[in-house]
């Protein structure tokens, strides 16, 4: 058994005296060692999944499903249970994490006092721990009696990947943890993603609008639109064959360095999840629906193990190319 | 691609710009500024910028991109050094700054911060028009229209009575563009327009300034950390670091054939979608 097992979660929000259905029936797993990537655009449902993983909703959010992580059932959890594992087992590192630091303390008090927290040591032991965490993500020990302001944005970020790492979490989530910083620090926080995976005693959990980042960190990865998953799997297949029509405008969507293909857009905005369309979410933006999609498609698993949630799949090789058109995904808004 | 169209006369002449800041005084500010040297924010910054170009300014935070673009449109003034706009030196008094921020626009990187959320969207972008007297008020909603569906926000009619929390992201972005060109300027500042955006729309947003710089013969300073998009815009890149610029040249060239060791190293941070090879990070120097 895999060491999270998420199936058929559903987050419901209750706002006023609407139902907003933000996840929908995701189901995914993940192991140590293991790397999996949540891609899709803002407003897709790729943090409350996670908050959800984590039971970090707001006390407005209804979920549903199992979320089976080491034997144990979260979303059925006690609170003494859950302050257990958290940051001990799971620790998450949110976008604005570096903002967590406290300014009127040095950032090694903050990690000593974290790391004695959990784990009944000496302040000396927490401190010979501090010194080695440091090391591992590349800051010198000195700087743990700076104070937050003396550091960069890229240290902060690292040092708090310190601190998720300082009890040894079994898995951590990663949400958006460099879109606040420029790409050579970006590059030096993904150095340090990439060793502790590599390690092999953790799963991490990507969260991310930028599929180049996905690319080089993630062995799996799951597409959401609309609160669903629409495509899942090898992320070497998904980003170099993409299968779904959401997924192929996302990779036509990316700028790269040395792309050979027209920047395009797709039209218009993730729906209104209050009321949102009838049978395939994605209809309204899909240069390929046709009436089928009216119906709900599931996602179904192909050859390559990949599952995808399209009923126009045959048609898919034949919009390769002109998916690489911006005026394919024009025509969309229009109509 | 455009070819630079540089004809006799640049647009914008920056020749042996700097600014440094002054270390802090007193007992506060010595503490503050301990082991810091007076700061060069920028270095013999000399670029010229052509009728109608489009010139990227690239560097990590920090390096000075953003003081450049407030520099040349006189919102920071420089230690020495001079900005030379239609071969003219930038105005000092209020009066001439006014006619020349007419034709120098700038926007900015956060939609979300830099429109009022009480203007409706007709006010925001015509309120530039009626500050400069250019129209009256009861031609509002008509200069309201004609500039948004200008910016793509189509029909035109639809936007003029919402307020920008009620747009996406990306329609703010196009409502501050709007703002910006609604003027007709020879001369625009986008720092980081698209690095807020959700990658599914930034396309739209880069095609925009690209086809309103071509259609109003209007310069661009495109400022962004990311050389991933400053392809598919600029017709020049300047790299900066640490306030100097320390490689300028034709985008692709610089792409393809980097020279300066630290333009090598910004374009090995960038991730790549390809599997044929892995990345090699170049290390960082001291």
């Amino acid at each position: 058994m895999s060491m999270l097992g998420v199936q058929d979660l559903r987050v419901t929000f209750q706002s006023d005296g609407k139902a907003l259905s933000a996840v929908d029936g995701v189901s995914l797993t993940l192991d140590r060692g293991e790397s999996l990537g949540i891609v899709g655009e803002s407003g897709c449902g790729k943090t409350t999944l996670t908050k959800a993983i984590l039971r970090l909703l707001p006390a407005n959010a209804k979920t549903e499903g199992r979320v089976e992580f080491q034997g144990k059932n979260l979303v059925e959890l006690s609170v003494a249970g859950l302050r257990e594992i958290r940051w001990q087992e799971l620790s998450l590192i949110t976008q604005s994490a570096m903002n967590a630091l406290d300014p009127v303390w040095r950032v090694g008090d903050q990690l000593i006092e974290a790391i004695r927290l959990h784990d009944d040591c000496s302040k000396a032991e927490a401190r010979a721990r501090s010194v080695k965490l440091f090391d591992l993500v590349g800051l010198k020990s000195e700087w743990l009696d700076r104070y937050p302001h003396e550091y960069s944005g890229g240290m902060k970020q690292r040092a708090i990947i310190a601190m998720a790492l300082a009890l040894g979490p079994a898995m951590i989530v990663a949400d958006e943890p460099t879109t606040a910083l420029d790409v050579v620090m970006q590059d030096q926080v993904f150095a340090e993603i990439d060793r502790i995976r590599a390690a092999g005693k953790t799963g991490i959990v990507l969260i991310t609008h930028d599929i180049s980042l996905v690319a080089e960190n993630c062995d799996r990865v799951a597409v959401m639109y609309a609160g669903k998953i629409v495509e899942y799997g090898n992320t070497k297949d998904i980003l170099d064959l993409p299968k779904h029509p959401y997924t192929i405008g996302l990779r036509n969507a990316f700028a790269e360095l040395d792309g050979d293909h027209e920047l395009i857009s797709i039209s218009g905005g993730p729906p209104d999840l209050t009321n949102p369309p009838k049978g395939c979410r994605f209809k309204p933006r899909c240069p390929l629906a046709s009436d089928g999609c009216n119906r709900e498609p599931p996602l179904s698993v192909l050859d390559d193990g990949r599952s995808v949630a399209c009923h126009n799949l045959p048609q898919v090789e034949a919009f390769r190319g002109v998916a690489k058109l911006a005026s394919t995904w024009e025509m969309v808004e229009r109509s | 691609m455009t070819i630079a169209t540089t004809t006799s006369t640049p647009l914008l002449e920056v020749d042996d710009l700097c600014k440094s800041y002054a270390p802090k005084r007193g007992l506060i500010g010595s503490i503050l500024a301990r082991g810091s040297k007076p700061s060069n924010t920028l270095k013999n910054i000399s670029f010229d910028l052509g009728k109608g170009e489009i010139l990227g300014v690239v560097g990590e935070s920090g390096s000075g991109k953003s003081t450049l673009g407030f520099t040349i449109l006189g919102l920071i003034e420089a230690s020495s050094g001079s900005v030379r706009f239609a071969g003219k030196s930038l105005p000092r008094d209020a009066r001439e700054l006014r006619t020349f921020r007419r034709s120098a626009q700038m926007i900015f990187q956060d939609p979300y911060q830099s429109l009022n959320p009480r203007f409706r969207i007709k006010d925001i972008v015509t309120e530039p028009l009626l500050v400069y007297g250019l129209i009256g008020n009861g031609e509002v909603t008509a200069a309201a229209e004609e500039v948004l569906d200008l910016v793509g926000l189509r029909p035109g009619k639809s936007y003029l009575e919402r307020f920008p929390h009620e747009l996406s992201g990306g329609q703010r972005q196009r409502v501050s563009i709007a703002r910006a060109v609604v003027l007709k300027p020879k001369l625009l500042i986008a720092d980081e327009p698209v690095s807020m955006l959700d990658v599914s729309i930034r396309a739209g947003i880069l095609r925009l300034l690209r086809s309103l710089s071509a259609s109003m013969e209007m310069s661009v300073v495109y400022i962004s950390h990311d050389l991933s998009t400053v392809r598919y815009i600029c017709d020049r890149v300047a790299v900066m670091y640490r306030g100097e610029i320390v490689e300028i040249g034709s985008t692709d060239q610089i792409i393809a054939y980097p020279v300066h060791p630290y333009t090598k190293r910004l374009l090995s941070a960038v991730p790549r979608i390809s599997f044929a090879e892995k990345r090699q990070r170049v290390a960082q120097h001291a």
